[in-house]
């Protein structure tokens, strides 16, 4: 029975491969000339990665400022073109986001087509005029040069958009407002070193000889800034006399200073103490003012940067920006260097990533387990695979505190990463507690689902997972107790849910009769984990409670995130309680366990979707799916497995159960 | 313990008493009241997305019993929508939280320590249901005796600057969500001052209700109660089914213009209108409205009027608690995450003038306790600004409760996390030394 249901388990994720390989889609074609003729070199990749800069509240690696960027407006981690060969065939294109910011940058142009903004709905294409052929794919990629023609359009619209409340705006509406929001996004970017771009002529001789050249850029006014700076006290207030040559380069310089003004802090600040980065035109002021050192160096060497042709050249200016750049912040006490290059590591290392494939492993280890049942060797190697995999993504949970100095959960990406980690623990041990080769694979299976999982949050939020905390959130005693407990009861809560669908998989497939010690072990192990989960998830609940009344004035305020917990512990001490009350059976448990599952779904992830409570920094919208996927499949299992109790139960049940195992568990 | 030892557990009484001893204290009654109450708290968080959390509160988790109104969805999209957009409703009948959780703890007393075999296998479950109950009367406590407000206060200037329409100290604080009519007689030498809770003028939403008294020489008559209400002159294009309040300097009427309740119910100002009847059979008509614009000093508009030889005034506004201090916002500091506007810190620093000036910090997590009071730091104002150089100073908005089970919950947590601990260890214990792990361990 078993290897016979194994084959046609190997046979679906084999088909389900093949068609998904199959699926995939040919790489937009890039309109126009491509300037960079080659690719950046990996070398330069990977030393400005680490390149501090300031957004969102708090330094980070210039690698996680675009990979972020990329996430949001793009919805994929990385950008993919495909451009005509030296032979005419479409070569394609895969750009990371270090290597997509750097285009954005230096080659703005090129950068502006790129198929970018990801439009799923037909109706976006139609409200914005851009012809279509219907809903023939899922989704159309328009660039930022395409959606700039319609510039005034989409504005107008999402203005009007903005007007209607969120929950009465229909699918078309608020894809107008993501694509505004997501458009204004890359302008902010592009216009970070958007004023590097131009320059002036001047024939003023008096400048010609202040700059030593007929044209002038940001680069040169940095360069020459003391000459300039007397030039500019040698006129009045008002500026009376100065020629026109010198009022235009003037007020090349004002918009060069207030171009960038929203967007991210590129050079660190000068002064002691201060803990707000500027931005390039902030640096261009200051340097006009007197500033000198790092900071010169870093806008010089963006100019170069951004004006050299020569890829190479402009390699060597951008190696020159992040030493520049490095150097400037070094100079602060507030910068440390060591913990942008931890997070640098953090991300290229990606051990949360890199457990996924492990965890894989060990499924399929775990499996093969199923297949040869006796063999000890599988056993411990699935084991010590997971084991190793765990390793990982603990190791990566350990990273993320040591960044940003806080506990193991900030906001609701850490939550995926944590709970796969106690989940994956919790069925280690019970699979050491009872060696049935269940949870075996329910550990990895659930270590790379959640892990996955994260990282398709961590694209679909596309807003930086280790941003600062909100006022409310900033106490490491809290953090460390009340959501650590909680999000240990969630864990446990999934875990048991997974293990009793394995229950009723199990009797429904007929792999294994309710009366056999499989089956009877996995109920131990679903009972055993929901104690588990139960101490913490009452204790985490109670405590959120005293941290709400030392913040919010209440223990409890009805609140959807606290009802959420609420219902976790009611779902599992009821349980509890039919359990021992006899009012359930094996049957009655196991599928108990399962909808509680879904209870905790629904406190952690659905709360959230609903737009209503305290606890809005853990909103996010792009969950919806992955929250109903959830429900209907947990309702299925149970749903099946009701179906079968009612149609098929087994005439030797009650006999075998009664000399099995007590009717009523122990409690 | 198993359910043969359970039903060999203490005999109890016999008879009908028994009969509704052992019904009090079953397990099964229990299971019933925790899915009932799970089932109340699932619905009314749906209930919070279109009613609001106070409404919500009201009709689910302070009730005796309600019909729940569940609106179907799917994917997050209505199920067969009408007009409106409105899915299907399912209308389900159910006791409120009140029944629930009076049975539950009745059900935990009875069951989980009267009928509970007092023995050593059991003596973390006993401490469970010991910290539950504790729980639970917090819980009481806090809904039958707490009450909680607001205060709102600017930073204090030195003496000589200090702005008269501000309020920079008080011993006083408003609630959040409930309203008082006051009635006051300014006889020249005192302000006698005599309120009505707005409970007892509900019944004016549609009806009216007549306020009077032995030793008053009128009764006031409350009609047209409006949850949230604008006053509004009349224009001469303009048409309206509520009363019209004449000027009597020739001015346009003014009307109270109902709006639409919000979903929060602290963000709507209610408003009213009120007959005085004299003894003398003079008759005034006015309206009472009862906006709080605090921290700014009060500029009330209580309705006026004579009687009975003196001068007289009707005020609606938000119930008035006394604190027994004073508290004087001396400065209040907000550092913002570099580069946004996003709170990292913010703090006030008040003094206490009755303890000589001691200035206290409070701030996020770290309320002030004095007295059975504690003030808590909520928010702030201006809001979107970073430090005001030269523009208007900040205030400082702080929540104050008066709770007597303020740390009893703490207490309870502890207590619930011990008896947990104690009794799962326990259990794991027995399980790995039972011959059930070792036969289920081998297969």
């Amino acid at each position: 029975m078993i290897p016979a249901a194994m084959r046609s388990l190997w046979f679906g994720l084999l088909a389900v491969a093949v068609t998904l390989t199959g699926c995939s889609r040919p790489s937009p074609r890039l309109d126009g000339e491509a300037y960079r003729t080659a690719p950046w070199s990996a070398e330069l990749v990977d030393r400005i990665a680490s390149t501090p800069v300031q957004a969102d509240g708090r330094i980070k690696p210039l690698s996680v400022l675009a990979a972020f960027t990329l996430y949001d407006v793009h919805g994929r981690r990385d950008l993919k073109y495909s451009i005509p060969g030296p032979d005419g065939v479409q070569q394609k294109v895969k750009l990371e986001p270090t290597e997509w910011l750097l285009d954005v940058w230096c080659y703005p142009r090129q950068a502006a087509r790129y198929p970018l903004f990801r439009i799923e709905n037909v109706g976006v294409m139609d409200a914005l005029g851009f012809a279509n052929n219907g809903q023939r794919q899922d989704f159309e990629y328009l660039s930022y040069a395409q959606v700039f023609e319609v510039v005034d359009q989409l504005q107008e619209l999402a203005i009007q958009y903005s007007r209607i409340e969120q929950r009465e705006r229909n699918a078309v509406q608020e894809h107008i407002l993501s694509l505004w929001t997501d458009f204004r996004k890359y302008d902010r970017m592009q216009r970070q070193l958007g004023a590097l771009h131009f320059s002036i002529p001047v024939q003023d001789p008096e400048l010609q000889k202040v700059f030593g050249t007929e044209q002038v850029d940001v680069g040169g006014i940095v360069a020459n800034a003391d000459g300039f700076r007397r030039l500019l006290k040698a006129q009045d207030r008002q500026m009376r006399g100065a020629s026109p040559d010198l009022l235009e380069l003037v007020e090349f310089v004002g918009k060069a200073i207030t171009n960038d003004d929203d967007g991210a802090g590129l050079l660190s600040p000068t002064t002691l103490g201060e803990d707000q980065w500027m931005t390039l035109g902030a640096g261009l002021e200051l340097v006009i003012k007197g500033a000198r050192g790092p900071l010169a160096d870093v806008l010089v060497s963006l100019q170069r940067a951004v004006s050299e042709d020569d890829l190479s050249a402009k390699e060597s200016a951008l190696f020159a920006y992040r030493d520049a750049s490095v150097a400037a912040a070094s100079q602060n006490t507030n910068y440390d260097h060591e913990k942008v290059e931890l997070e640098t590591y953090y991300y290229r290392a990606a051990w949360h990533y890199q457990s996924i494939h492990w965890f894989l492993f060990a499924f399929v280890l775990a499996a093969a387990c199923w297949l040869a049942p006796r063999s000890r060797v599988l056993w411990a190697a699935s084991l010590g695979v997971t084991v190793l995999a765990l390793g990982m993504l603990s190791y990566d949970v350990l990273l993320r505190c040591l960044i940003t100095e806080r506990p193991p959960i900030k906001n609701l990406y850490d939550t995926f990463l944590f709970i796969a980690a106690v989940g994956v623990l919790l069925a280690v041990v019970a699979e050491i507690m009872l060696p049935r080769r269940i949870a075996l694979a329910a550990a990895p299976f659930m270590g790379a689902l959640l892990v996955m999982f994260a990282r398709m949050f961590e694209v679909a939020d596309g807003s930086d997972t280790m941003d600062p905390l909100v006022a409310v959130l900033d106490s490491n005693f809290w953090l460390a107790t009340h959501v650590t407990t909680i999000n240990i009861g969630y864990a446990a809560g999934l875990v048991a849910a997974l293990l009793a669908n394995v229950w009723i998989l199990m009797r429904v497939l007929r792999i294994a009769h309710p009366a056999d010690s499989a089956a009877k072990s996995l109920v131990r192990m679903v009972y055993g984990v929901t104690c588990f989960g139960l101490a913490f998830s009452v204790v985490g609940t109670i405590l959120g409670g005293v941290w709400a009344n030392d913040s919010w004035g209440r223990f409890w305020g009805w609140d959807p995130k606290e009802n959420g917990a609420l219902m976790i512990c009611l779902a599992q001490v009821a349980l509890l309680h039919a359990r021992f009350s006899g009012m359930v059976r094996d049957f009655g448990f196991v599928a108990w366990s399962a909808v509680t599952g879904a209870v905790v779904v629904f406190s952690w992830f659905h709360v959230n979707l609903l737009g209503i409570g305290l606890h809005s920094y853990g909103f996010s919208s792009g969950l919806r799916d992955a929250v109903w996927t959830s429900y209907v499949v947990q309702a299925a299992f149970v749903v099946i497995g009701s179906v079968d109790v009612a149609l098929r139960p087994n005439p030797a049940r009650a006999k075998r159960v009664a000399t099995a195992s007590p009717a009523v568990s122990t409690l | 313990m198993t359910a043969t030892g359970a039903s060999k557990a203490k005999k109890g009484p016999t008879g009908i008493g028994g009969f509704v001893y052992r019904t009090l204290g079953s397990m099964k009654l229990a299971v019933t009241l925790f899915v009932l109450l799970g089932l109340l708290t699932w619905l009314g968080t749906l209930a919070q997305i279109e009613d609001g959390l106070w409404k919500a509160q009201k009709e689910y988790f302070e009730s005796w019993f309600l019909i729940a109104d569940l609106e179907l969805s799917w994917w997050g999209q209505p199920v067969l929508p009408d007009e409106d957009g409105r899915g299907f409703s399912l209308r389900i009948p159910l006791p409120g939280a009140y029944p629930v959780m009076a049975l539950l703890f009745l059900n935990l007393m009875v069951g989980g320590m009267l009928r509970m075999k007092w023995r050593m296998r059991n003596v973390g479950v006993l401490v469970v249901h010991v910290g539950i109950a504790l729980l639970l009367v917090a819980g009481f406590v806090k809904m039958e005796f707490s009450y909680s407000g607001s205060l709102a206060l600017f930073e204090a200037p030195a003496e000589g600057e200090r702005d008269t329409s501000r309020v920079y100290e008080s011993a006083t604080f408003v609630s959040f969500h409930d309203y008082e009519l006051a009635l006051t007689r300014d006889n020249g030498d005192s302000v006698i001052e005599r309120v009505v809770p707005e409970s007892e003028l509900l019944g004016a939403v549609g009806g009216t209700v007549t306020l009077g008294a032995e030793d008053l020489p009128f009764k006031v008559q409350v009609h047209h109660w409006m949850e949230r209400c604008v006053p509004q002159a009349k224009g001469p294009m303009l048409r309206t089914t509520a009363p019209i309040i004449d000027d009597p300097a020739g001015g346009p009427g003014v009307f109270l213009r109902q709006l639409t309740p919000l979903p929060e119910r602290s963000a709507n100002v209610a408003g009213a209108y009120v007959t005085v009847l004299t003894a003398a059979g003079e008759r005034f008509d006015g309206i009472v409205y009862g906006e709080d614009r605090r921290p700014y000093r009060q500029h009330r508009y209580p309705f006026t009027f004579q009687a009975g030889g003196e001068r007289w005034a009707l005020d609606l506004r938000r119930v008035l608690y006394d604190l027994p201090f004073h508290v004087r916002l001396q400065r209040f500091e907000k550092r913002d995450h570099p580069g946004t506007l996003t709170a990292a810190d913010y703090r006030s620093f008040v003094e206490i003038p009755e303890e000589g000036d001691r200035e206290v910090q409070i701030y996020m997590n770290t309320p002030l306790r004095k007295d059975g009071f504690v003030m808590y730091q909520t928010s702030w104002g201006p809001q979107n600004q970073g430090q005001p150089s030269g523009g208007p100073p900040w205030f400082s908005v702080f929540e104050v409760a008066e709770n007597p089970s303020d740390k009893w919950p703490e207490y309870a947590c502890w207590v619930i996390a011990a008896g947990l601990m104690i009794h799962f260890t326990l259990k794991l214990r027995r399980f790995l030394g039972s011959s059930v792990h070792q036969s289920l361990a081998q297969g």
